[in-house]
């Protein structure tokens, strides 16, 4: 097996697990459907052009609920894979928010789960866009580092 | 999707290495794993009141990345 095909089946198995969790929705690698569902989705992150995307490591995860994209993420472990760094974070900007579940929560199930597979001994998140989310994920006991701007856990 | 992989070094090498002769996590401990983390988004009272866009990663240059994006697009 080589390293691209061993590192997907660890996303697959992250994936099958929260899935198992949250019974409404349905995780996937961000594949084609996935690019091109954020591009007519009004998603601003060029997830098609992100060059973490060609690492066999990397972590990614597109959320979908109703066969509608809610929510997409990738990162990459650094440090001879000692750390998970979520990079890039992006919800629907056009499902509205009744209509959808929650994907942060989500997300970091799937990271936490990979992290672990990987042997990664911390999680950052990196560059939150808003207070209320360093005030949450500080809530749920990670640190918010200033000099970096990323919230860091141990896992 | 062709781009070439970054080479590794030796010490990242030996870790996948070492992590491909492990035996995978089972579906247990990774489904105790995603109840953790459901039950402190529980606790912590989570609500995705403002989870629409970027939640994660704005700095200058992805911004560019973005805007390069967004032109395309149009």
């Amino acid at each position: 097996m080589n390293e691209e095909t061993y590192f997907k089946q660890l996303r697959e198995a992250t994936y099958r697990a929260a899935e198992r969790r949250y019974h409404q929705v349905r995780l996937s690698a961000i594949d084609d459907k996935a690019v091109n569902a954020a591009l007519s989705g009004g998603y601003t992150w060029a997830w098609d052009d992100d060059e973490n995307a060609h690492l066999a490591a990397r972590f990614e995860v597109a959320i979908w609920e109703n066969s509608q994209l809610t929510g997409l993420c990738r990162g990459k472990p650094i440090e001879t894979l000692s750390k998970l760094c979520l990079e890039i974070v992006e919800a629907a900007p056009n499902v509205p928010r009744s209509g959808r579940s929650d994907i942060l929560p989500i997300i970091s199930a799937c990271a936490t789960i990979y992290a672990r597979m990987i042997g990664a001994s911390e999680i950052r998140l990196m560059e939150p866009t808003s207070k209320s989310r360093i005030r949450l994920y500080t809530r749920l006991g990670f640190r918010y580092v200033v000099a970096g701007n990323y919230l860091v856990k141990e896992v | 999707m062709t781009k070439p992989q970054r080479k590794h070094d030796d010490a990242e090498a030996k870790k996948i290495a070492e992590l491909m002769a492990r035996p995978p996590m089972s579906d247990a401990e990774a489904d105790a794993i995603a109840q953790e983390v459901f039950e402190s988004f529980e606790k912590a009272g989570y609500t995705n009141a403002d989870e629409t866009g970027i939640l994660f990663g704005k700095n200058p240059e992805k911004d560019k990345q973005r805007e390069e994006n967004t032109m395309r697009q149009a």
